[in-house]
């Protein structure tokens, strides 16, 4: 059963659903970035469990609160607490949990050995990045070894 | 059968005291935003007079500072669609 299947739509929940959409356009209206974050809008997920934590797609540092049911990320929201983006997300931030569950998800680091990338843990491979970093600064100096990342 | 919505703000700190107030309104829906001290209020009514009471009842809670109407729907032929096809 999907989702619409779910939901009572009748005409007069229909009629209600314009009622409060209405009021919230005009609340925006008025009021920039304000939020209505309605519980039943996760209703059908059953009980869920809200967690704190940074988006980690930028540099922004944007709040996040992410629901966790048996385990796994399940639904996302702006944390309204956050002073960097106040309750909202782009789209980015939004589907952030999706990249945690893709099946084409990169699960392993490549590393060349006797001239052809082969694939070992991730955890490996940091630690050989690690290795070869302090071997560097231990014969070059610190100011020999720099790092460059983004989540963009 | 009047559908309403309404945008209303408390007076300064007021805000719990008249989510409570709300709480014990009968056909009486709230969904307070988040990050702000607006909140909507969905009312859904049988009749016209039931409307009108909950109107005044709505007018009289203390606590609220500012009460705008957005959405007001009361055509009597609704009840009649609705009859016949729900």
């Amino acid at each position: 059963m999907n989702l619409v299947d779910q939901l009572p739509l009748n005409r007069r929940a229909f009629l209600k659903q314009m009622a409060i959409g209405s009021a919230i356009i005009a609340a925006k209206a008025m009021i920039p970035g304000i939020i209505f974050a309605r519980e039943d809008e996760f209703k059908h997920l059953g009980p869920l469990d809200w967690k704190k934590t940074p988006c980690r797609f930028c540099g922004v540092g944007c709040g996040l609160l992410v629901a966790v049911k048996d385990g796994k990320a399940v639904a996302v929201k702006g944390d309204p607490e956050s002073p960097v983006n106040k309750g909202l997300c782009c789209v980015k931030g939004y589907h952030s949990i999706q990249t945690m569950y893709g099946t084409d998800r990169i699960k392993t680091a490549k590393v060349k050995r006797d001239g052809k990338f082969v694939d070992v843990p991730i955890s490996e491979a940091l630690d050989l990045v690690a290795s070869k970093m302090s071997e560097t600064i231990k014969k070059h100096g610190k100011d020999s070894v720099a790092m460059y990342g983004s989540g963009q | 059968m009047p559908i309403m919505s309404y945008i209303a703000q408390p007076l300064e700190g007021k805000r719990e005291l008249l989510l409570s107030e709300l709480a014990h309104l009968e056909n009486t829906e709230v969904y307070p935003a988040e990050n702000d001290n607006t909140l909507i209020i969905l009312t859904d009514t049988k009749t016209d007079q039931e409307d009108e009471v909950l109107q005044e009842k709505l007018k009289n809670i203390p606590s609220l500072g500012i009460l705008n109407l957005v959405y007001a729907l009361s055509d009597e032929t609704i009840i009649e669609v609705e009859n016949e096809s729900c």
